[in-house]
């Protein structure tokens, strides 16, 4: 590549309190280039995009756009400059439909809702995107959400394109349809930075890749000459065991049980008449592309939400894992508080009714050791924890002590391939102690390699259900997508 | 953190305007600084003055920051305080000539139960439809007022017949009786020491902080078997009956009588006190305590300048209340937005 960068880092560091998020690192991101951004949890790739994004000042180093040293005061001026930002968590005013949320970034002083609607029908129409314009963001699917961030970064000019893990959250339909997006982009001359966990998924797209590990680049190189096993190392420093056989269970009665539920949620889709049976020892796999009522499900299912029509047989000794992790956390407190939360009424934890918070420390110390959340530091607020370490926290947290019913939403979200191991790991051995899995995912070799029988939601319906063992790709597809299966299939 | 970096612009807002008004009198600020401390601290009558001042001050604050740790906003202090009042007036009239240790609890006990009750129902308000319990607790302060200026006009009217709107005074066995110390404290005050110790203890229980937890995320605490209808009511019955309690004891250790200026405003500066004592008993008993002193400090400022008036304290305290109401709305505002989602979420589905 002999292009000149539009925007490069170098050699910037930054450090919060005591974790030195970033060493030093060089980045350069050039026209007409998908560069993918890999390595573990908390090795500072998403302090890296917000450096460049305008949201964090970087300690030493700087900046150069087009060639010249630049300070980026905030992210409106990161956006005047042309970098936009899809990132993890979304930005996007939940209660404003798309064009609003476009108008509130607006820096003229005569905003117009004509021109802006106008601005993002081109840059919708520019990246091959069908948008839902005047729908408040919030009722949109994640997928939906995602491309209209994209096009809303768009339509403000951006030449470069940071995408904080965009895939994490969308199934396979919606991860091609993003990628072909990605790849007409690039090859219109904007310079796109990616970051994912998905080595596969990063093949389909990327072409240069950069490894940071503990703050520093670990490796760069081009993404064709560098195989997978490289890759691996240069972000672990060592291979992941290969996923296990699944062992033989002894299933015991039914535990969680669903019949003829009905309820409106969270999601625009409702969840229509679902019946569903988990027993204990049992992991039941749900798949749908994003936003098809599996959220509602899971709330049913954790008893968070009571439905409006149909019976719920469930335990008080539920483990819930939300599919947004702040919702299970105390972000503005010591992560320890949000550590005991599950066994808080456990009498260790109060002394003369007064909140030990010095067991709570213990307790969380142990938790952190077990489920490698770093820091080791109790003491950190929650929110100050890297995304991925705060999902090893509340899985962990959820997962400790063999719970009777689990529900886990996306639980390996956001985590590196050694962590997303380690978790697989903790649903099996909760299986085998007797717990009641119920997993809702929308990473299909994920439900497959864990599940024993699976469901497939569409439009808030149970649209496919079959064993692991009938595991059929093109069948879940169809029913992913709300086309019939044949009727061969059905049992 | 934004909001200590505003509570810190707000106080050093307050001190210039207060220093720019008593300068404008012509006088000089040290005199001024040396009058409010010989009014509020100086003689040991001045301190238990201010001490007085301060109790049902640290009484409402605790009630109000029970019901801030579970996210809710509570206005209604002065309502419940008055309906406290009116209750414990109405079971002292009704319960005759009787010995002091039964009429002094029982008007306790009315008084929290009328001040529960009113603050109850914003809590009831918010389980079942969601009203603001902002709103509400204002309104139901109108409410309240009107009520007591009814009444006195009314049932409660004195029989010996001033042309005032106030109540027969109450008998000299249901007056609380003065601590043997220079100054106006009451009995009563030793009760609020004690309330003080409690609150202290579960500031720092664990069932607070499940409280907290509602407050934040109220699927974790109802999953540890603590209903959001629990702690909604509890919370807000806890803080009404503090309220109330504040209004018996100034019903029966102040006034003698009830009267429509019972309140005094101690409902709205109790609300201040808990936000500048950052919701922690020692802090609200320090804030109570800085609050009152500017009530008492002012004289001493009129006597120690002869040109300063005291109503500098009453303009200092109103400056007090806008400069927290900022620091409250823009501590709220994450609160009222999560809030906000969660309604429209409900609504769209």
């Amino acid at each position: 590549m002999t292009t000149s960068p539009i925007v490069s880092l170098r050699a910037v560091s930054k450090r919060f309190a005591t974790v030195q998020a970033l060493d030093g690192v060089d980045l350069a991101l050039r026209p007409g280039e998908v560069h993918v951004l890999l390595g573990e949890n908390g090795a500072g790739k998403s302090t890296a995009t917000k450096v460049l994004a305008g949201l964090e000042a970087p300690d030493d180093g700087g900046i150069v756009l087009d060639g010249d040293p630049v300070v980026m005061r905030g992210r409106a001026d990161s956006i005047r400059r042309g970098v936009g930002l899809v990132s993890q968590s979304g930005s996007l005013i939940g209660g404003l439909t798309l064009v609003e949320n476009l108008l509130l970034t607006h820096t003229s002083w005569f905003a117009r809702r004509s021109t802006a609607v106008d601005m993002l029908h081109r840059a919708a129409d520019a990246a091959g995107i069908t948008l839902d314009l005047d729908t408040p963001a919030h009722a949109l699917g994640v997928a939906q959400r995602q491309l209209g961030e994209l096009a809303i970064a768009l339509a403000q000019g951006a030449r470069v394109l940071l995408l904080d893990e965009p895939t994490s959250a969308l199934g396979p339909h919606e991860i091609g349809g993003l990628f072909a997006r990605l790849r007409q982009l690039a090859e219109s001359g904007v310079a796109i930075l990616f970051i994912t966990h998905r080595l596969s998924e990063m093949r389909q797209v990327a072409d240069v890749a950069t490894v940071l590990s503990h703050g520093k680049v670990s490796l760069h190189g081009s993404v064709s000459e560098t195989d997978d096993d490289t890759l691996l190392r240069a972000m672990t420093g060592e291979l992941p065991p290969r996923a296990v056989e699944r062992p033989h269970r002894t299933v015991g009665p039914v535990l969680l049980r669903l019949a003829e539920v009905t309820a409106a949620g969270p999601e625009r889709v409702p969840l229509r008449s679902v019946s569903i049976e988990v027993r204990g020892g049992e992991i039941l796999g749900v798949l749908g592309v994003a936003g098809n009522g599996q959220r509602t499900l899971a709330e049913v299912a954790a008893g968070v939400l009571t439905p409006s029509l149909g019976s719920v047989q469930t335990s008080r000794d539920v483990a819930y894992v939300p599919e947004t992790r702040s919702d299970g956390l105390l972000p503005d407190m010591p992560a320890k508080r949000s550590a005991v939360l599950r066994r808080l009424t456990e009498p260790a934890f109060a002394r003369l009714g007064v909140l030990d918070d010095r067991a709570a420390g213990r307790f969380a110390a142990e938790l952190f050791d077990r489920y490698d959340v770093r820091p080791r530091d109790p003491e950190v607020p929650a929110a100050l924890l890297s995304g991925g370490n705060q999902q090893k926290l509340l899985v962990g947290r959820e997962l400790d002590g063999a719970p009777r019913i689990a529900v886990l939403h996306g639980p390996t979200q956001g985590l590196d391939v050694r962590a997303t191991e380690a978790v697989r790991t903790e649903i099996r051995h909760a299986a085998e102690e007797g717990t009641a899995v119920l997993l809702v995912s929308s990473d299909i070799d994920e439900v497959r390699g864990l599940a024993d029988r699976l469901v497939v939601l569409f439009d808030g319906r149970v649209a496919d259900q079959f064993d692991a063992a009938d595991f059929d790709a093109t069948r879940v597809g169809r029913a992913m997508a709300g086309l019939p299966t044949t009727a061969a299939d059905h049992q | 953190m934004r909001t200590v970096v505003i509570a810190a612009c707000v106080s050093v807002g307050l001190v210039i305007a207060i220093a720019v008004l008593a300068a404008s009198t012509g006088s000089d600020v040290p005199v001024i600084a040396v009058g409010w401390w010989r009014g509020a601290f100086g003689t040991p009558y001045n301190a238990v003055q201010t001490l007085s001042f301060a109790t049902p001050l640290v009484l409402v604050a605790l009630g109000v920051s029970v019901a801030l740790r579970a996210g809710m906003v509570m206005v209604g202090a002065e309502g419940q305080l008055i309906v406290g009042a009116i209750l414990a007036t109405v079971t002292l009239q009704a319960l005759g000539p009787v010995p002091g240790l039964v009429a002094l609890p029982l008007g306790a006990v009315a008084g929290m139960i009328g001040g529960g009750l009113w603050s109850t129902l914003s809590g009831a308000l918010l389980l079942r439809w969601r009203v603001n319990e902002i709103l509400s607790a204002l309104l139901a302060n109108y409410l309240a007022v009107h009520l007591l200026a009814y009444l006195l006009r009314t049932g409660l009217r004195d029989p010996a017949g001033a042309a005032t709107p106030q109540s027969a005074p109450l008998l000299a066995e249901a007056l609380i009786p003065r601590l043997p110390v220079p100054g106006r404290l009451h009995v009563a005050a030793l009760v609020v020491l004690g309330i003080v110790l409690i609150a202290l203890w579960w500031h720092h229980s664990r069932i607070a902080f499940i409280v907290d937890v509602h407050g934040q995320r109220p699927w974790l605490a109802s999953r540890l078997g603590v209903s959001p209808a629990s702690i909604v009511l509890s919370t807000s019955a806890v803080s009404g009956a503090a309220a109330g309690l504040a209004g018996w004891m100034q019903l029966a250790g102040v006034d003698g009588r009830l009267h429509p200026g019972i309140s005094a405003g101690i409902g709205f500066s109790g609300l201040v006190v808990a936000v500048l004592g950052r919701n922690h008993p020692v802090g609200i008993v320090m804030a109570a305590i800085a609050f009152a002193s500017l009530t008492t400090g002012a004289n001493g400022v009129q006597i120690a300048t002869g040109t300063v008036p005291a109503s500098i304290g009453a303009v200092a305290q109103a400056l007090l209340l806008l400069a927290v109401a900022v620091v409250v709305v823009v501590a709220r505002r994450n609160v009222a937005a999560r809030r906000a989602q969660r309604k429209d979420d409900r609504a769209l589905a």
